[in-house]
């Protein structure tokens, strides 16, 4: 009869995992099972069911390795040492947790900025084209173009967007932000799965609209919302297909997306245009060649109507006159966009220069944490001699004492990565809120960020217990055992270490306040333009050429001053135009360019230096413009009146010079700006009356924006009208300014409690070993004050290093940072002593808080001690 | 004194009984075998195993290498035999299941 033996894998697989103890045992019942029956299916089924934690191989099964074994006992050891003095132990994890805690958050939003557009399969071969380098809006034609004539690209398409636009479902009028309008090639480079309906005819007919997951749900919940009909902006259009909601890292946040055929045989320019451009790498074209192609066709194309307006004679000598200007149709990976074309972002933009600082401040106050640690342990060493020293008389050597002061690190550490953990989650809601991102707790825990901060763990053991490590496994067995210990040079180092402490927080707390008076600087600036109790209606356009009516209407309400119509608006984006000069030698111009009605300069309370304002009775007017100062002294005209400027082919007339205003952010200066004529001839400009602007004067002004509503309602019955506060867009402009300030506050606060934390343990050790000597002091009569002066000289000595370390780097760091801005505070010296001042008292307040017990004593119990 | 209280699964005390049945010869197999034979139950044999194991850390049983055999691939048994403590505890169980037992009022029994 064939033997039969049981399955050689299986036995394997079961002297794999089982304990020593058990594995004889085991094994010979199982073989006398299978000798009964044998099975190899039941032979297994067996091994599995053995297959229990108790019969499992653990720690103690691998103690013969006598290292796993001592770092047991290092573990041991460590956590023996921390319980004996838990309040030292409590301000190092405190300290270091909090510092972690920064560094983790800081690392989950520098991955997540890092990571914009990467969930596009292909986004490697996605490009933005831009005009030149930065213009954001390419011609219309561009992408038509592209697709015939550059063989590099796959596919280009031609979109703009992101807007908001007025759905009318049934009887519902809702205004649904997310909107782009898009050529029939967008699915071809926006490479996103189709839920339902069919991704290559999705846009085919001009009149389709692809929805969002997530807006397919808002509007017609669990039932299809396939062929339904959504009137959009007015006109009708039919859903062909549903697409996965887009993640909130692309720059391009579109949730619906509506189609917009071009016409191919209309009349385009090259210059100008509204859409924006994607397009396709192929998979066997270099980047190189494409960039080349597309200087090719910027030549071609934009070429002929460029050196028509600049009045080159060629395009060679165009290109030579504007050598900092790329002369081509620029494409951008779109994974970059977020990062380093954040003007290109639809999305809230990212700011790499902000992300390098955040993540040096970050390491920066986990330094100030490892100093704790590294001063407390160094200090405190002398009360473990002993223990080094019966360590070493016993055998060990230097190497094992290092390790064993490491694990104490480790240990700590790995206590304060626990406690970060759970102070990143609570801050979460607040992180959000100055970084305008939408962080869950996934994010915190995301294999990424948990790799990372397996890494932070490790740096931070290393930094914190290194330098402890190596001071402690020197100590001489002899002397440690003979309590004869000198720590030389020992606290020179550490007060070093302070000192970069109070640097770093006088730093800190230097460029916060300074952030926060240059805002305020920035606030208060006269901007010469009258911004107060202005609206904004923002869809004016819809008004149509009953504005007349609309505006004579408007004023005869009580509370309503006057009331004009602009394309732009300030400090809500102005357009560039370009024009030349024919008495100038034909020199092209570059100005900010604003459509205005009639009273636009009452609204704001423009103040004219020359000639008159626009007249907007006389229809000769739409030939007449406005400049202002900056304008006029850059074009070099001595008395702009009656000058003529030319954007071909018409003529304009300089009738009047206005005073410089400020329209747009501090940080820039004035720009050369060109005021014209806003007809409101329906089909030439219904752009110019894209906003209507309303001056008003009443204190109420929630019961005015409801007796505008109802006026509006009386001219436009199908959209609500979209009002705004130019304060509010005004003060908006700071946001990012005032974010950093926040961000910086926050940072100098955890800095400053860390340092204090240090401060404090740091004050406690030091009164323990001169405990003797204040108390002969005392007993020799010294009075408490001058016991606890004594005690702070020192410590005030390195504040006043430190900080004054901190005011210089801070100093040059923030003549570097307003530099930025054309309107800055003067870095006066009250904003440099002011941090110092205050690091000083705090100083003083810990120090004399700390030293006032022990000045008041009784002399007799500290002597008694021995 | 106090009387001692032992706390026994339903399996560790069927295991247990059998051990002491079965006099230092009681082995993983030979318990599953003999849990078969007297009640007609089937035990997995890694059950037992655990159960002898958990008696063995409560000290009720205690364990000695036994012999090499053939048929268990040259692999000698762990012998289990009874403690006194073990002894003791069977005694308890035994004693506190009659003490409710008859408490049980039987009012059918015996009257007819």
């Amino acid at each position: 009869m064939k033997e039969r033996n049981p399955p050689k894998w299986a036995l394997r697989f079961l002297q794999f995992y089982c304990k020593d103890r058990y594995l004889e045992q085991i094994e010979g019942d199982l073989f006398e099972l299978f000798e009964r029956h044998p099975s190899t299916i039941g032979f297994t089924w067996n091994i599995l069911r053995f297959f229990r934690l108790r019969y499992m191989k653990g720690f103690d099964d691998f103690e013969q390795l006598a290292i796993l074994a001592m770092i047991k006992n290092y573990l041991k050891v460590a956590l023996r040492s921390l319980l004996k003095q838990k309040n030292y132990a409590a301000i190092n994890i405190v300290g270091l947790a909090i510092a972690l805690a920064s560094c983790m958050l800081i690392t989950m939003y520098i991955l997540h900025e890092k990571s914009y557009d990467n969930f596009f399969k292909e986004g490697d071969r996605m490009y933005r084209i831009t005009k030149n380098e930065f213009g954001n809006y390419t011609p219309p034609l561009l992408a038509h173009v592209i697709r015939e004539e550059v063989p590099q690209f796959d596919v280009a398409t031609r979109s703009s967007g992101v807007f908001d636009a007025f759905f009318e479902i049934g009887s519902k009028q809702v205004k649904q932000d997310g909107a782009v309008r898009a050529d029939q090639y967008f699915f071809d480079v926006f490479d996103i799965n189709f839920l339902k309906g069919n991704k290559e005819q999705a846009l085919s007919k001009p009149n389709s609209v692809v929805l969002s997951q997530q807006i397919a749900l808002k509007y017609f919940g669990d039932n299809s919302p396939m062929d339904e009909i959504i009137k959009i902006d007015g006109d009708n259009f039919i859903v062909t297909g549903v697409f996965e909601n887009l993640p909130y890292n692309t720059h391009y946040p579109f949730t619906y997306v509506i189609a917009d055929h071009l016409n191919l045989n209309g009349i385009y320019y090259w210059t100008g245009g509204s859409g924006i451009t994607y397009a396709k790498l192929s998979k066997n074209s270099s980047y190189a060649d494409a960039y080349e192609s597309l200087t090719k066709i910027y030549k071609k194309y934009a070429g002929p109507e460029i050196i028509k307006w600049t009045g080159h004679e060629s395009f060679k000598a165009m290109k030579e006159d504007y050598p900092d200007r790329k002369h081509v149709y620029f494409p951008h990976p779109i994974r970059s966009i977020h990062l380093t074309q954040p003007h290109l972002s639809h999305n809230e933009p990212g700011n790499s220069e902000a992300n390098n600082i955040f993540s040096l401040v970050a390491l920066g106050i986990l330094f100030i944490a490892c100093i704790n640690y590294i001063n407390m342990s160094t200090a405190r060493s002398t009360l473990r001699s002993k223990e080094v020293g019966i360590r070493k008389t016993l055998g060990s050597f230097r190497k094992q004492v290092l390790l064993q002061f490491l694990t104490e690190s480790v240990l700590i550490t790995f206590f304060a990565i626990l406690m970060a953990f759970i102070i990143a989650i609570l801050s979460l809601k607040f992180f959000n809120e100055i970084t305008l991102r939408a962080f869950s707790l996934q994010d915190v825990v995301s294999l990424e960020n948990l790799a990372f901060t397996f890494l932070l763990f490790l740096l931070t053991s290393l930094m914190a217990g290194a330098y402890p490590a190596f001071i402690i496994s020197r100590f001489n067995p002899v002397e440690a055992l003979r309590g004869t210990l000198k720590l030389k040079g020992k606290s020179h180092f550490r007060n070093i270490l302070v000192v970069f402490q109070f640097a770093a927080s006088v730093f800190l707390i230097t460029i916060s306040l300074v952030i926060y008076s240059q805002v305020d600087h920035l606030l208060n600036q006269d901007m010469k333009i009258d911004l107060n109790k202005t609206m904004v209606l923002r869809n004016g356009y819809q008004i149509g050429d009953k504005y007349d009516l609309f505006k004579q209407e408007l004023e005869q309400l009580r509370e309503i001053e006057i009331v004009s119509k602009s394309d732009h608006v300030p400090f809500m984006g102005i357009n560039n135009y370009g024009y030349t000069a024919p008495d100038q030698g034909g020199k092209a111009f570059n100005l900010d360019n604003i459509f205005a009605g009639s009273d636009f300069e009452q609204v704001f309370k423009l103040e004219l230096v020359k000639g008159r304002f626009l007249n907007p009775t006389s229809l000769l007017d739409t030939s007449k413009v406005l400049l202002n100062e900056t304008a006029v002294k850059e074009i070099g005209w001595n008395n702009a009146i009656g000058k003529k400027l030319m954007r071909d082919p018409f003529v304009y007339e300089v009738v009047g010079v206005v005073k410089d205003f400020n329209y747009q952010s501090l940080k820039q200066k004035i720009n050369p700006m060109i005021i014209r004529y806003g007809a409101s001839v329906y089909d030439i400009g219904i752009w110019h009356q894209n906003n209507i602007l309303v001056k008003y004067h009443s204190e109420n002004a929630i019961a005015l924006v409801e007796d505008i509503q109802k006026k509006w309602s009386t001219f436009v019955t199908d959209y609500p009208v979209d009002i705004s506060f130019l304060e509010e867009a005004f003060n908006k402009i700071y946001d990012g300014e005032r974010r950093f300030g926040q961000i910086f506050t926050g940072f100098s606060i955890l800095a400053l409690i860390i340092a204090s934390l240090g401060l404090f343990s740091l004050m406690a050790f030091v009164l323990q070993r001169r405990c003797k000597e204040i108390t002969i002091r005392k007993v020799f009569g010294a009075p408490a004050i001058s016991i606890i002066t004594l005690l702070s000289k020192e410590f005030s000595v390195i504040a006043i290093l430190g900080g004054t370390i901190g005011i210089l780097g801070s100093y040059y760091w923030l003549q570097e940072w307003l530099n930025g801005y054309s309107y800055r505070v003067d870095l006066k010296w009250s904003y440099l002593a002011l941090p110092l001042l205050f690091i000083l008292v705090l100083t003083w307040i810990v120090v004399s808080g700390k030293s006032y017990h022990a000045a008041i004593s009784n002399p007799s119990s500290a002597l008694k001690e021995e | 004194m106090k009387t001692k209280s032992y706390q026994l699964g339903e399996l560790e005390e069927l295991v247990l009984i059998i051990v002491a049945i079965l006099k230092e010869k009681a082995y993983g197999v030979k318990v599953v075998d003999e849990i078969q034979d007297q009640i007609g139950r089937k035990v997995n044999i890694s059950a037992v195993h655990t159960v002898l194991d958990r008696l063995e850390k409560k000290g009720f049983v205690s364990s000695f290498m036994g012999g090499a055999s053939a048929e268990r691939g040259g692999r000698r048994k762990r012998l289990f035999k009874v403690t006194a403590e073990g002894s003791q505890a069977i005694e308890f169980v035994h004693k506190t299941r009659n003490q409710l037992y008859y408490q049980i009022t039987k009012p059918a029994t015996g009257m007819g």
